[in-house]
């Protein structure tokens, strides 16, 4: 899975939503985006905010921002789900390549570990140390599926805990 | 430093003096400043901006209207009021 590519997604989701029909709504998305073998690194909720003109009549939306990586038919398929769903009123998923690229261990790891919580894209930054570390000590970089595996239990516990 | 005649000095380009390569869609403030009271986008003879730096503000103005953070016209500032909280 080398050809993953980095995207940020911004949801405007109706602003009526029960709290229990906003969690299904994210679930939902959650899963547009796993089905199609992509990997979630950090959603964010921005919340409740005015509209600067009305759509569908609603004059609030509710925002959510995803910080994701996609394999290529991965953006097709989520767009087409969208838009097949009433409660989102505007969607929008853009490439990101001027962000800088995951390594492959650090796509390993998060591919291996739960969904991430609502932190944003400095966790990334902040773990990265570790898969260096992991890697340095067992010699060279690039044949670290195996050093990296063992490290992937111990990470993966602290983003569960940190949850 | 180019003069152009009685307008006097060139502006520089403030995303290049700023050394600014991706411009954010989602920066509501910023882009507010490059649309006028129709919420029409400004020209580069207006605000300076150097040809690179005015497409990709183009798109990030325009991006930020799809999803209602901008207004397209001034209809929608005048019926919903400017959503600058």
């Amino acid at each position: 899975m080398d050809d993953l590519r980095r995207y940020e997604l911004y949801v405007v989701l109706r602003p009526d939503l029960e709290d229990e029909e906003l969690d299904a709504a994210v679930e939902r998305l959650n899963g547009f985006i796993t089905a199609c073998d992509g990997i979630i690194l950090s959603v964010e909720h921005r919340g409740r905010r005015r509209l600067a003109y009305p759509i569908k009549h609603h004059l609030e939306g509710y925002d959510l921002l995803y910080d994701l990586l996609l394999p290529p038919p991965g953006p097709a398929f989520v767009e087409h789900q969208m838009r097949l769903r009433e409660e989102i009123l505007r969607h929008l998923l853009v490439r990101r390549d001027d962000l800088p690229p995951l390594t492959p261990e650090e796509i390993a790891r998060r591919r291996a570990g739960a969904v991430p919580g609502t932190d944003d894209a400095g966790e990334i930054v902040a773990e990265s140390p570790q898969s260096v570390e992991s890697e340095g000590a067992s010699g060279e970089g690039t044949d670290g599926a195996q050093p990296s595996a063992p490290a992937d239990e111990p990470s993966a516990a602290t983003t569960q805990a940190e949850e | 430093m180019a003069f152009y005649g009685r307008r006097g000095r060139r502006k520089a380009c403030q995303f290049c003096v700023d050394k600014i390569t991706y411009i954010d869609y989602k920066n509501v403030d910023l882009l507010r400043r490059y649309i006028d009271e129709h919420a029409k986008i400004q020209p580069r003879r207006k605000t300076g901006t150097c040809a690179k730096h005015q497409r990709r503000l183009a798109t990030a103005i325009k991006r930020a209207r799809h999803l209602a953070l901008l207004p397209f016209t001034a209809d929608h500032i005048r019926l919903y009021g400017d959503s600058s909280e």
